[in-house]
Parts: C-alpha cells; structure tokens; sequence
C-alpha cells in the first residue's frame, strides 16, 4: 500500500504566557492508502493538533507534511483542503442556514467532488448515514446532535477525498448508528483504498481499527493490531 | 467556473429574512433619496436650458465693473474711488467668434454726439447741443443731443431682436459698413427734420470732430420713453442712431476697441461650457472683462430651482456616503456574525475571494430589489420632494422680492437696471428619465462595492483552525 501522508520531522508548538509549549516533537510518521487509523490519547495530548496538521488547517512549527511526496505548503494549504482531505469535526461545523441537503450540496461544488451538483448522490450519502430524505431538507439546526454528526459525516464522504479526518465522529451516536459509521470508514479504507485516520477515546472504535496511533508526551506510538511500531 | 457562492448567497439571503428585510429598506430609503435628487437635478437642468432658450442663449464680453471698482478703491486705499473706463480690445472680442459654439456675434461701442445739421426731437436747440445739469452732484456738463450706437451688425442689435425696432426704409447695417461713414435713424427723426434714405447727416463730438454720414436706412422705434429724456434728449429713442462701431469709435477718439461684444449661441445649453471654454483658453484678462449670460434675469427666473437643485445635488452626495457608511457596518456586523461560517467553508478549503463575492452577491440581489422598488417610487417621491423644496424656495426669494426699493443701496443717475421683468419659473418638470436610473444603477453598485469590500478585507486575514477553535 502507497504512502499518501508523510509528518517528517514535524514539531510544533504554542504560545503561553510568551513561553513556547512544545505539543508534538520531530514526529515522522507514515499514512498508507486503504488504511483504518485510529488516533487515541489522553486529553492534551495533541490529538487534535495532530488533526489540524494532517488536515492542512494548521501548519508546523518546524518539519514538513508531504502529500504524495508533495509539500502540502507547496500545494497550498486551501487547495490542499479543497482537493484531498475531507475533515468531520467534533462539533459539526455545519452551515446552521442550510439544510442538511444543501450543506452536503455545498462542500461537493466547494470540492473537487466527481458527483458536483448531484443532487441523488448527496441525497445517497445522507441516506447512507441514516438521514433520510425528509430529513436532508430541513434546516440542520432543527436536527438532533446525532443526526448533525451524520450530516457532517455524509458531507465529508461526498467529497470523495483520498484523505478522511474526523474528530470523535461517533460521540453523540446511538450504539447501532455508531456500529454503522465504522463499518461505513473500514469500508472507505478497504474497499475505495482511502486513508481514514479517526481522532476517538472510544476503545472499541480503535479496537476495530486497521492500527491504533497513541499520542503520549509529543510523541506518535503506532499500534497495529498484531505488531507494535514506534515512530518518535 | 464554479458560481456555488451565488447559490450560497441566495441561500443565505432567503435564510436571513429578517436581516434582508432591515437591509432592503436601508437600501431602499437610499435608493429612493439618490433617484429623487438625480430626478430633480435633471428636471432643473432641463428648466436651466429652457430658462436659457427664453433668455435668448446670447453671451456679453463686458466689463466688470465690480472687480474694476473695487481694484481701484484698494489702489486708492482712503480715497474715493473713480471708475475708469476701460474699452475691450477688438482683438479679444474677435478671439471668440471663432468658437464652435458661436452662431453670431455683434459688436457695440456707443457714444452720444451733437446734431448739427439737423434737429434732434425734442430738443430746443440746434447745432451746439444742449446745456444742461447733469450727473456728478450738481455740475454742469455738456451731454449730446442723439445716442450713437456703433454696431457690427444692425439686425442683431437688441432693439431690433426685441421688436423694439425695425427697418421702415433702406437696409440694415452689416458688417460691410465697417469704416464707412453711414448711418440708420429712427423714422421721427428722419420726419422732422425731412430726412430720407440717400441724404447724409453730420454730427460732432465735443471737440467738434465731425462725422458726415450717409443715411442707409430708416428704422421705426416703439420703445418706451425714459423719463429722463425730457431733460436729455439723447436718452429719446428717436435720437437713436445707428452707426458701424467704426464710427462710434472714431467720434470717442478710439480706435481698435469696443466697448462690448455679443455672442450668440447656437445651443443655449452650451453657454456655460462656452464661457469656461473662454475663460481657460483665450488670452482675454476676466480680471478687468466678463462673460456675462444674462446671468440676472438668468438668476432671477431661475433661482429658486438653481437652489432646489442645489440641495438635491447635496441630498445625492451625502445619502451616498451615509448610505455607503451605514451599509458597511452593517456589512462590517455581519462578517463579524458569520466569522464561524466563513470558518467552515474555509476548511473545507473554499477559496476568500468567493467569501467575499458571496456577501457581495448577497447585497446585490437586495440592491437590486430596492432599486426595483425605487424605480416604482421614485418618480412619486421627487415629485413631492421636488414641489415641496421648489415652493419653499419661491416663497423665500418673494420675501426677498418684497424688500422696498430703498432698503438698497442707492443707484447712480443713467445707471441702468438690467433687472427686466421676467417670471421665476415656479414648476418643475420632474420625471424620472432612464438617465437617472443608469446613474443611480452606478451610484448604487459604487456604495454596495464599496461598502462590501472594504470591510470584507478582514476576510483575508482569516484562519479558519482560528475562527473554529474560538467557536468551540
């Protein structure tokens, strides 16, 4: 399997009370195509951070993030974001004057999406998540946390972007739907040779996952299933 | 190319109802005022040039005497200050016949003279004119018995053009007369003395330099009779004569200059634009001359609407910058509201510059529909704008109007007042033309462009892991 994500020697770092708080430190780390990741660590481990780099919303201190073999600065952290990553955030970030149609509509035609302005094939996602269509036309406010958490997802698969991030994609899923979205990811990753890397402190999520990546003290720690691997 | 911004932006727009609704009447107000005061501007415009068109559409080169006086009493700090005449150079007048807006011209250098072989009405005496009191606080001097008017061209003198006069006998003076000793005289004159066309005539300046001239024609006058010619008989409109300027100038002891120039416009529309042409590029000194378009009886039949038009004029600038400021704050409070959808679509990697064109479009598609709106209303809302200010304004100068006479200062003996009785325009026509509505498409897409981008810059310096982390 390819490599499509390369973090080599990639640290960074933030700013508190004008002294520099190191998150993550000469991480290199490799994410293959047609790979389930899921990304596990105790709160202010720099899970998130990890996500923000890997989805080009943040950039490094110091270290490069290829793409490909590509610098992604090179290839512009927006057209990055516009082409090759699809992102489910923790809190949706859903366009609140939209229905759920729209919002998925939306990013397909901001995106390289091959299905753009397909409307059956927004309405196939959404379905897929367990939106249905009389659901999809209302406004995503007047929708329940679990059903704007679908919407988010559904929006991120349309994309058809090689690259899947999602923070905590199942947290406010019922069990059965929660079931239904990994196997939705295992599915993008196996059988559409996609990366998906998952951000969760669901152990059962990263229990079904191709490898586990623990976070601990600015440092990656991959776990595969059968064989454990340190990249620090 | 990718126009998701534009769906957004009606999206947004639909979603948005009540923020629209408060846009659109801002908008709206706006467009209302600006199409009002463009309205009422071209109504004005248009009753300017029918005022010109009544006043004739004719120019004077003169001299200006207020900047002349008042050049004199600083000269003569202290003393009392004496008005000297100053003829206009022949080459001056002449630089301006050859403007493309100039249909004809004339030229006037004017004297009086003493009859001598002949008698002028009524007058006493003949042949060495007559003595009598005069201006200048009580002195004696010596005033002419006929009132020569040197011309260029007879039938475009005022009193022919007016109706004043016209030819009986003979023909006109024109500009072939030029340095010929000929004249026209008024039909009364011509009568009492048994003068026809063919015999000559002879008058005398002061210095008794005489001027034998030819009568070429007889011209009948039905001007009325100023008061004053009871005592000076040169002041009678049978004592009239008209002579080629050449004369006029000879008997003054002048030569090579005139005392003004007429020009006549082939558009009255044109006049401004003819006078500021003039005054930037001839050689003419407008420190001691003038242009002058009838700019009294100008003011006075249109100087209520010239104000009303004033104020419109103001209305449309300051409604389009307080509307360009009012509507970018609310531009300025809505990207401030939407920093977190802007987030969003920044991460799924939207591009700012459609950010931007999406609030754009957004405050276009209400423009547009409050320019709809004013297009409907706007007709209406001049009108009542424009008859409301119009009466204002006329009821105002009628109070000018009223002030008595003496409360002015007081006006020399001979000096005559240019100010004739003509009605002040007191109706516009006001009709909202597809000018106005091009200007006001184009002072409205200038205040939403502005009012949108400027603002928007903020946009630039957005960092959507920023604006979403805040958000959380």
């Amino acid at each position: 399997m390819s490599t499509l994500l390369h973090f080599e020697n990639v640290s960074y770092s933030y700013k508190q009370e004008s002294k520099l708080q190191p998150i993550l430190s000469n991480v290199t780390a490799e994410f293959k195509r047609g790979t389930f990741y899921t990304c596990v660590g105790p709160s202010g481990s720099g899970k998130t951070t990890f996500l923000s780099l890997a989805s080009a919303l943040d950039s490094p201190t110091s270290g490069q993030i290829l793409f490909e073999g590509n610098d992604i600065k090179k290839i512009g952290l927006s057209t990055f974001r516009n082409r090759h990553v699809s992102i489910v955030f923790q809190s949706y970030n859903l366009l609140p004057y939209m229905t759920a149609l729209q919002n998925v509509i939306t990013a397909m035609e901001i995106t390289k999406s091959t299905n753009k302005n397909n409307k059956a094939f927004a309405l196939e996602m959404l379905q897929k998540v367990g939106i249905s269509e009389e659901q999809s036309r209302q406004r995503v406010l007047t929708l329940s946390g679990g059903q704007q958490q679908r919407v988010s997802i559904a929006r991120a698969l349309s994309c058809q972007s090689e690259l899947i991030l999602a923070d905590e994609p199942t947290g406010n899923l019922d069990e059965d739907t929660a079931s239904g979205i990994v196997d939705l990811f295992r599915e993008l990753a196996h059988k559409e040779n996609k990366c998906v890397i998952v951000v969760t402190h669901d152990q059962g999520l990263a229990q079904v996952s191709d490898t586990v990546i623990s976070l601990s003290k600015g440092g990656l720690v991959f776990k595969e299933m059968r064989k454990l691997e340190k990249f620090v | 190319m990718k126009m998701n911004f534009m769906k957004r932006a009606f999206w947004s727009v639909k979603a948005r109802k009540g923020k629209s609704i408060l846009l659109l009447f801002v908008l709206t107000v706006i467009s209302v005022l600006v199409l009002s005061g463009l309205t009422i501007q071209t109504a004005a415009d248009q009753s300017s040039i029918l005022a010109r068109e009544k006043l004739g559409g004719e120019v004077s080169l003169t001299v200006d005497r207020e900047k002349l006086i008042s050049g004199q009493q600083n000269e003569e700090s202290g003393g009392r200050a004496r008005f000297q005449p100053f003829p206009i150079p022949f080459d001056s007048a002449e630089e301006l016949t050859d403007s493309s807006y100039v249909k004809g011209y004339n030229y006037y250098s004017s004297t009086s003279a003493l009859a001598k072989n002949f008698t002028a009405v009524g007058s006493e005496e003949t042949a060495e004119g007559t003595e009598q009191e005069g201006f200048g606080g009580g002195g004696r001097m010596m005033a002419g018995d006929v009132s020569v008017e040197g011309i260029l061209f007879s039938d475009s003198t005022s009193s022919f053009l007016n109706g004043d006069a016209s030819i009986v006998e003979g023909r006109h003076l024109t500009e072939e007369d030029i340095n010929k000793e000929v004249t026209l005289i008024e039909k009364n004159l011509a009568a009492e003395n048994d003068l026809k066309v063919g015999d000559s005539i002879t008058i005398a300046n002061t210095e008794n330099t005489e001027s034998t001239l030819e009568i070429v024609g007889i011209y009948e006058s039905t001007a009325d009779m100023d008061e004053r010619a009871q005592n000076f008989a040169f002041l009678n409109p049978y004592n009239q004569l008209f002579v080629p300027y050449t004369v006029a100038n000879e008997l003054k002891g002048t030569s090579e200059t005139i005392d003004r120039a007429v020009y006549y416009m082939k558009d009255p529309a044109d006049i401004q634009t003819f006078i500021s042409n003039a005054e930037s590029s001839s050689s003419i000194d407008f420190d001691q001359f003038k242009l002058d378009a009838n700019d009294q009886l100008y003011q006075q039949m249109m100087g209520p609407i010239e104000n009303v038009a004033s104020f419109s004029n103001n209305v449309v600038f300051l409604v389009a910058i307080a509307g360009a400021i009012i509507l970018a704050l609310i531009v300025m409070m809505t990207i401030r509201e939407r920093k977190y959808e802007m987030g969003v679509l920044l991460a799924i990697g939207e591009k700012k510059g459609k950010l931007v064109s999406q609030f754009l479009v957004e405050i276009l598609i209400v423009a547009v529909l409050a320019m709809g709106i004013s297009t409907l209303s706007g007709n209406l809302v001049a009108n009542k704008m424009g008859e409301q200010l119009l009466q204002q304004e006329i009821t105002q100068s009628e109070e000018t109007a009223n002030t008595p006479a003496s409360f002015n200062s007081r006006r020399m003996p001979f000096q005559s007042s240019n100010v004739q009785d003509v009605e002040t325009v007191n109706e516009l026509s006001i009709h909202t033309t597809g000018e106005d509505l091009l200007k006001l498409f184009g002072i409205g897409l200038m205040v939403v462009l502005l009012s949108t981008l400027i603002p928007s810059l903020t946009v630039l310096r957005l960092n959507p892991k920023a604006i979403l982390t805040k958000q959380d």
